[in-house]
C-alpha cells in the first residue's frame, strides 16, 4: 500500500496522522500490528483518542510525535509507546502490561486500574493518578513521575508502586496534593522529600524505605533517567538517588472493616 | 450388572445415604420405627470417609476378583448370578471375619448383634435403584447399569 | 445499664417424636444452630443463630423441623415496627452501617401485580403454541435507522421463485437470544464458582447469555465466552484484553438497582485465594468498587469509555451500559443512547445484591415497571428508540412479569434473584456473611460443594424452559405469534387499582376501558 501518507520499510511503518479521525488512525495501527509490523511512527498527532487501545503483542514500539488524546494505551497489553510531547487524561487506563514513556506532562487518572507494566512521565501529572492500581504475583505496575502530582494520588491502591521525584520542585511547595493514598489497602508510594500528615488519607502510614526498598527505588530511578534527558544528567541522577524518600503504605488490610455491621 | 460410582467433589457429608441404607436394611423399613423402635439397631452397609472438607460414601465394590470370596471358609460369600453382586449367606456364615480382614476397601463390617458378618452392601436387592443413590441430594453417588455402560461405549 | 438484646428472628421447632437424632441438621448448618448432646442423646437448637435459610428443614429425613418466625411479640405499633426497633438496637450496640443482602423487601407497590394482560376473543383469533410456530427469538443491539436494498431482481422460473438481493446498510453487531430472558450480573466472589458454572452452562444450553458481574471471569469459564456478557465495573476487577475478547458483549456498570449511587463491597471474609487471583487484590482484604468510575465524570466521559472499549474490541461486539432506575432515568437513558451504547440495562429498586447497606437498598431507586415505561416512551419521542436495546431487571419473578416488562417497552429482561431461588436460595438475606448453606453466596469449600453444577444447570434450564412455554401460551392467547409484536405494545396491558398519574406514567389504560 503506497500513497503519500504512508511509508513502509521492512517491519516499520510511518503514518502522518494529520487530519485523520481516531477511528481510521487506530484501524491502520491495528492492521499494521496484525500484519507483523513491529515499529510504528505517528507524525502530526493532534488529540486523536484511544491510540494503542487494546493493542496486544510483544516487541512492538509506537512513537508519537504530537499530543495524543485521551485514553492513550487503554487496556493495552504489551507494546511500548513513546510520546515526544505532553499527553492528556487516562494514559494507561486499565493497562495490563507494556511501557509508556512520556517526554512531557500528563493529565488526570494516569494508570487508572493499572494491572502491570510501567509508565514513566518526565514532568507533572494531574489528579487521581494511579487510582485503584492492582498487583498479583508477577503482574506489578509501576508509575514514576518526574515532577509533581495533585490530589488523590494512589486512591484505593491495592498493589503496585508509585514514585514521585519532584525534580522541578520549588522547595516551599509540596510535590503531592491532598488526600494522598486515601483508601489504600495494598501497594506502596514513594515520595522524595517530605509530606505533611494532613496531606495523607486516614488509612495511610508514613515511614522511610529500608535497604531493600532503597535498592528497588534506585533501579526505577536509573531507568527513569535512562529515558529522559536533563542538563548534567549524571550529577542530577546521583543527587536524586541519594535523596531522602518517604514511604506511604496501607496501615490496615481492611481499612473499612469496622465500618460495616455484620 | 449395577455399579455405584462415587463423585467425591459433590459429597456434602450429610450422611443421608447412611440413614437410608440403615432404613432399607431394617425390619420395619420405616425411618422412625427403624431408629427408635428396633432393637438391636439396624446397621448401615456403607462407610463414610471424611478428611477436612473432602468426604464420600464407600460401599462394597462387588469386585470381579473378590478377595472375600476367596477367603471365606464356608462359602457363605458368593456372587449372585443375576445381579452379579457379592452376598453373604447368613446361614452359612460362622463369623470368622476373614473376609473383613482381606477386604482392601474395609467396607465389610462386623454385625453388632450376633458375632457374624452382617454389614455389606447388597445393591439393595429387589430395588430398582439402590437407596443411597436415590436419596443422595447432590448426586454424588451415581448408578451405572448395563444399558448405561453400553450407551457410553457407543458414544 | 441493662442492655437490650436483639431478639432472634426465627425459632426452630423440633418435633421430638419425629426426631431420630440422625444429626444431619448438626452437620449441615453453617451457623452452628443445631448441636448433639451425647449425654442426653438429644439434638439441641440455638435459635438465636438461625437465619431462616431452611436448609435443615429441607434435609431433615423425617420432617421433624419447622422454622418459624419468632412469635415473641411487641405491642402493635404501625410506626415503630419490630424491625425498626431491632435496627436501632443493633446500631446502638455496634455503631456500624447495617448490611443486608438480596433485594428490597419493603411494601412499596409492586406494579406488576397491578397490570393485567389481554386475550383474544372472537376477533384476532388466538394462536396455539403447541401446534403453530411461535417466535421468542430476540436480537439485542443497535438497529439501523432504515434499510437500503438496491436494485433487487426477482427471478421467476417454472419451478422456483428466487429473490436475489444484497443489503446495503451495514448492520451493527447483535446478540442473539433464543428467549428474551438473560441472567443478570452476579460477580464471582459474591457467588461461588459452582453457581457461576451453573449459570454459564444453563445460558449455553438455553441459548441465552449470562453476565460475569464485576468480579472478572474465572479461567474455567472462558469456554462459555460466546454466552457471556463481560462487565466493566468501577473497580475494573479482572479487566484485560482476553477478558474483553472472551465475551459476546461488554457491559459498563454505572449502577445497580439495589444500591444506586454507591459502589460495590465484597467483605474480606469472602476474598479467598481464588478470588484474590481473579480480582488481583490481597487475600482477606475488602474488594471495593468506588461509586463513580473515576474516569467517568460526565456523559462525554461515558461516551469516551464506550468508544475506548469499542476500539479495544475493534467494534465487533455490542457495548452497553447498566444503570439503576432513579428519578431521572429517562433523560439519563437518552443521554446514554446518544453516547453510543448498543444496549441500556436498567435495574429497578427490587434488584438484588450480595451486600449493601440496608438503608440504601430499601430507600433509593424506583420500581422497574415505571422506569421501563418512561424510558421507552422518552426514546420513542426522541426518535432514537432503535439505537439501543432496553433490558429490564429488578424483581422479575415469573413469566407474567417478563411479558409485562416487554409490553411496557423492554427488549429483554434480566433475572438474578429468580435464578438463585431456582438453585435453592430461600432469601434469608445473609449473603454478606459468606455462610450460605446452599453453597451459592459463599467461597467456603465445605459449603460450595453443596451446589452441584450439573443439578444447578438442569434447574436453571428447566426454569427458562418453563417460563418460555408460559410466555408462548400468553402470547398465543393474545393472538400474537412473535415476541417482537409485544414490545412496547401498551395496548395489551390494563391497570387495576392504580392512580391516574400511575396510569399516565405507565402509558396504559385502566381495566375496563377498550381501545
Amino acid at each position: 500500500m503506497t500513497n503519500n501518507k504512508l511509508q513502509m520499510e521492512n517491519t516499520k511503518l510511518q503514518i502522518d496522522a494529520k487530519g485523520l479521525h481516531y477511528r481510521e488512525l487506530n484501524e491502520r495501527i491495528y492492521q499494521a500490528v496484525n500484519n507483523g509490523v513491529k515499529e510504528i511512527i505517528l507524525d502530526n498527532v493532534n488529540g486523536q483518542r484511544y491510540i494503542g487501545t487494546g493493542l496486544k503483542g510483544k516487541d512492538i514500539k509506537i512513537t508519537i510525535n504530537g499530543i495524543p488524546g485521551n485514553d492513550l494505551a487503554a487496556f493495552m497489553d504489551g507494546p511500548r509507546i513513546i510520546v515526544n510531547s505532553n499527553a492528556q487524561d487516562g494514559v494507561g487506563n486499565t493497562m495490563n502490561t507494556g511501557e509508556i514513556i512520556i517526554h512531557g506532562d500528563a493529565g488526570d487518572i494516569v494508570g487508572h486500574s493499572m494491572r502491570g507494566g510501567k509508565i514513566f512521565i518526565k514532568g507533572n501529572v494531574g489528579y487521581r493518578v494511579g487510582i485503584h492500581m492492582k498487583a498479583y504475583k508477577e503482574f506489578y505496575p509501576v508509575i514514576v513521575v518526574g515532577g509533581k502530582a495533585y490530589d488523590f494520588l494512589g486512591e484505593y491502591m491495592s498493589g503496585g508502586m508509585i514514585i514521585v521525584l519532584g525534580l522541578n520542585k520549588d522547595k516551599t511547595l509540596s510535590i503531592v496534593g491532598n488526600y494522598t493514598g486515601t483508601g489504600m489497602h495494598g501497594g506502596t508510594i514513594y515520595i522524595r522529600g517530605n509530606v505533611q500528615e494532613y496531606q495523607l488519607g486516614k488509612e495511610v502510614g508514613l515511614n522511610t524505605p529500608n535497604e531493600e526498598e532503597k535498592k528497588l527505588l534506585q533501579k526505577y530511578i536509573i531507568e527513569y533517567f535512562h529515558f529522559f534527558n536533563f542538563p548534567s544528567k549524571k550529577i542530577l541522577a546521583e543527587e536524586i538517588i541519594n535523596s531522602e524518600f518517604v514511604k506511604l503504605y496501607p496501615k490496615y488490610l481492611r481499612p473499612y472493616g469496622r465500618l460495616y455491621n455484620y | 450388572m449395577k455399579r455405584i460410582y462415587i463423585r467425591e467433589e459433590y459429597c456434602m457429608g450429610c450422611r443421608l445415604c447412611e440413614i437410608h441404607c440403615l432404613v432399607q436394611h431394617s425390619k420395619s423399613k420405616e425411618i422412625i420405627k427403624a431408629y427408635k423402635g428396633e432393637y438391636p439397631k439396624p446397621q448401615p452397609r456403607l462407610v463414610i470417609e471424611e478428611k477436612g472438607h473432602l468426604s464420600f460414601a464407600l460401599q462394597c465394590r462387588h469386585c470381579e476378583d473378590a478377595p472375600c470370596i476367596e477367603a471365606c471358609i464356608t462359602g457363605a460369600m458368593h456372587r449372585d448370578k443375576e445381579t452379579g453382586a457379592i452376598l453373604c449367606n447368613q446361614d452359612k456364615c460362622v463369623g470368622c471375619w476373614m473376609c473383613i480382614m482381606v477386604c482392601p476397601f474395609g467396607v465389610i463390617l462386623r454385625s453388632r448383634d450376633a458375632k457374624k458378618v452382617a454389614s455389606k452392601c447388597d445393591l439393595c436387592l429387589g430395588e430398582e435403584i439402590p437407596v443411597c443413590v436415590k436419596n443422595c441430594p447432590n448426586e454424588a453417588l451415581v448408578l451405572q447399569t448395563e444399558e448405561m455402560k453400553k450407551e457410553e461405549k457407543e458414544e | 445499664m441493662a442492655k437490650p438484646k436483639v431478639a432472634s428472628e426465627f425459632i426452630v421447632e423440633r418435633d421430638e417424636e419425629k426426631c431420630i437424632t440422625c444429626q444431619v441438621c448438626c452437620r449441615m448448618c453453617s451457623n452452628d444452630v443445631h448441636t448433639y448432646d451425647s449425654e442426653t442423646d438429644k439434638v439441641n437448637s440455638d435459635s438465636t443463630k438461625c437465619v431462616g435459610c431452611h436448609f435443615c428443614e429441607t434435609f431433615c429425613p423425617t420432617g421433624a423441623l419447622i422454622i418459624r418466625r419468632n412469635p415473641s411479640e411487641l405491642k402493635l405499633n404501625t410506626n415503630w415496627t419490630a424491625r425498626v426497633i431491632t435496627e436501632i438496637t443493633k446500631q446502638a450496640e455496634t455503631g456500624g452501617v447495617l448490611l443486608t443482602g438480596m433485594g428490597c423487601d419493603k411494601p412499596y407497590p409492586v406494579y406488576f401485580d397491578h397490570l393485567l394482560l389481554n386475550a383474544s376473543q372472537v376477533t384476532n383469533p388466538s394462536i396455539d403454541p403447541l401446534r403453530e410456530p411461535m417466535e421468542l427469538r430476540t436480537y439485542l443491539g443497535r438497529k439501523p435507522d432504515h434499510l437500503e436494498i438496491p436494485n433487487y431482481k426477482l427471478q421467476i422460473t417454472n419451478e422456483l421463485r428466487t429473490t436475489n438481493y444484497k443489503l446495503q446498510t451495514k448492520i451493527y453487531p447483535q446478540l442473539k437470544l433464543e428467549t428474551p430472558i438473560l441472567f443478570s450480573a452476579m460477580s464471582y466472589g459474591s457467588i461461588s464458582l459452582n453457581a457461576c458454572k451453573s449459570l454459564a452452562r444453563a445460558a449455553e444450553e438455553a441459548g441465552t447469555l449470562y453476565n460475569t458481574g464485576e468480579g472478572g471471569l474465572h479461567k474455567d469459564l472462558y469456554k462459555y465466552g460466546t454466552n457471556t456478557i463481560v462487565q466493566v465495573a468501577s473497580g475494573r476487577f479482572g479487566v484485560h484484553k482476553e477478558y474483553l475478547d472472551a465475551g459476546a458483549a461488554i457491559e459498563i456498570k454505572i449502577g445497580q438497582g439495589a444500591k444506586p449511587g454507591i459502589g460495590g463491597h465484597l467483605p474480606g471474609e469472602k476474598v479467598s485465594e481464588e478470588i484474590s487471583e481473579t480480582r488481583m487484590i490481597p487475600v482477606g482484604t475488602d474488594a471495593l468498587s468506588p461509586a463513580p468510575h473515576h474516569d467517568i465524570y460526565s456523559i462525554e466521559d461515558l461516551k469516551q469509555l464506550i468508544f475506548a472499549l469499542k476500539e479495544a474490541t475493534r467494534y465487533k461486539k455490542p457495548v452497553g451500559v447498566k444503570i439503576a432506575a432513579v428519578h431521572n432515568v429517562a433523560p439519563i437513558a437518552s443521554g446514554i443512547v446518544r453516547a453510543g451504547a448498543d444496549f441500556v440495562a436498567i435495574d429497578g429498586i427490587r434488584g438484588g445484591t450480595g451486600a449493601a447497606p440496608m438503608v440504601i437498598r430499601d430507600n433509593v431507586g424506583i420500581p422497574i415497571e415505571l422506569a421501563i415505561a418512561v424510558v421507552d416512551q422518552r426514546l420513542r419521542e426522541e426518535g432514537i428508540r432503535n439505537q439501543a436495546s432496553l433490558v429490564a431487571g429488578g424483581g422479575i419473578r415469573n413469566s407474567a412479569d417478563v411479558i409485562k416488562a416487554i409490553a411496557l417497552g423492554a427488549d429483554a429482561v434480566y433475572i438474578a434473584t429468580a435464578a438463585l431461588v431456582a438453585l435453592g436460595c430461600h432469601l434469608c438475606q445473609k449473603c454478606y456473611t459468606g455462610k450460605c448453606n446452599w453453597g451459592i453466596a459463599t467461597q467456603d469449600p465445605y459449603l460450595t460443594k453443596r451446589l452441584n453444577p450439573e443439578i444447578g444447570t438442569r434447574r436453571l434450564v428447566n426454569l427458562l424452559r418453563a417460563w418460555s412455554m408460559e410466555i408462548k401460551e400468553m402470547l398465543g392467547g393474545m393472538g400474537i405469534n412473535a415476541i417482537e409484536s409485544l414490545r412496547g405494545n401498551r395496548e395489551q396491558l390494563r391497570g387495576v387499582g392504580l392512580s391516574d398519574s400511575d396510569l399516565k406514567l405507565l402509558g396504559i389504560k385502566p381495566a375496563g376501558e377498550a381501545w
